[in-house]
């Protein structure tokens, strides 16, 4: 079989045996570079399946780190023998867990791959799209169990907030979410400074509404008053509590 | 057991017709969505070995279907066609082929040309997804 990793430097092997002894971090990086043929390798071969070639090629990159730092050259494996199927093996978990926008459990990812099957034979065999109790019976589980996965199924895509609500309708899907109305809490604040104004003294109420009203600067409140800064800082601190205390 | 044997030139052209046969095939034995991938890749990588070095002017692929496994065995055949040989990192292949089947044999003729690529997948096993 022809070799066709020529251009590979022949010290490479003598690196790897000095890596594995020292574990140089400097090493590791120099043969990551060497061997990061590999990662592109294993990663092109997933393409086509919904993620990016750049992605995959990082999540391979990685693990061939990850496979640096495992690989033991005494156990008289080649490093290719060990790193394609670590490289695989991540690449695969990253399908499993990245290819959703939602993460579901793997159990229930098996299952959903499962009851498309049984769905897919069911309808060819009775010649109409199956019951659930039919599914059920088919996959072996309970009818509670294919309900859970349909509900699963269709939660795990992701819609677009601009994407439109009804075709042709032009309203977005982002005018239809629901949002605290500022509103009722701007009046609820209201009414608890209020109240909690009016158990202030004059000097303190002065205080706080120069500073949170007309948003004066301590400096300009002690020049009114005719007190020092510190005064109204430590002043204002007071009150602060003060109407916490009272707004609790 | 069930045979499915496929003939088809040595050209990168029908590589696509192996791996939809392997996929078809893989489908009726109940293999899910992504290990069908895993066996078309399998075959690709199989197929890129033979074609590698230009010596084939057919491949003949022999899938056995049997209850626990799928036996799949490339070989090439030299019937005097157009062998246009195919740019490949066999030594990639070869390595890839390895960590996703079983039973792996890569047999070579007296000029060390790979004429046979054999292996196994298991189809109910959940090894790879």
């Amino acid at each position: 079989m022809s070799n066709t990793r020529l251009n590979k430097p022949d010290d490479t092997e003598k690196l790897l045996e000095q890596y594995c002894v020292t574990r140089d971090k400097e090493l590791r990086n120099i043969l990551h570079n060497r061997y990061s043929y590999i990662a592109g390798a294993v990663a092109r071969r997933y393409t086509g399946r919904g993620i990016e070639y750049d992605d995959l090629f990082q999540v391979a990159s990685l693990a061939l780190v990850k496979a640096l730092e495992r690989f033991d050259i005494t156990k008289g494996v080649k490093l290719q023998s060990f790193v394609v199927p670590t490289i695989m093996g991540e690449i695969k978990n990253y399908f499993r867990n990245y290819s959703q926008g939602i993460k579901t459990s793997r159990k229930s990812n098996d299952l959903i791959m499962k009851m498309k099957t049984a769905r897919e034979d069911l309808t060819r065999k009775l010649n109409r799209t199956p019951k659930t109790s039919e599914i059920a019976e088919y996959m072996q589980v309970s009818e509670e169990t294919v309900l859970e996965l349909l509900e699963i199924n269709n939660n795990t895509h992701l819609a677009y907030l601009d994407s439109e609500t009804k075709e042709g309708s032009g309203s977005e899907l982002l005018y239809l979410l629901g949002r605290d109305d500022e509103g009722y809490s701007s009046v609820e604040d209201r009414d608890f400074i209020k109240s909690a104004m009016k158990l202030l003294d004059k000097k303190e109420r002065y205080i706080i509404y120069q500073r949170y009203f007309n948003q004066k600067s301590q400096r300009e409140v002690s020049k009114a008053i005719g007190v020092s800064q510190m005064y109204v800082s430590r002043a204002e601190k007071k009150i602060l509590d003060k109407m916490r205390t009272i707004i609790k | 057991m069930d045979k499915v044997i496929l003939q088809f030139p040595a050209k990168a052209d029908f590589l696509l017709t192996a791996r939809l046969t392997a996929s078809s095939i893989g489908s009726r034995m109940g293999c899910h969505i992504d290990k069908l991938e895993d066996l078309k890749t399998a075959v690709s990588e199989a197929c890129h070995i033979i074609m590698h070095e230009g010596k084939f002017s057919n491949l003949n692929i022999v899938f056995n279907l049997n209850h626990t496994n799928l036996g799949i065995c490339v070989s090439g055949m030299d019937s005097g066609g157009e062998k246009p040989g195919i740019e490949t990192d066999i030594e990639m292949s070869q390595y890839i082929l390895d960590a996703m089947t079983k039973n792996l044999n890569i047999n070579t003729d007296g000029s060390n040309a790979v004429h046979q690529v054999s292996f196994t997948i298991d189809a109910g096993e959940d090894g790879f997804f």
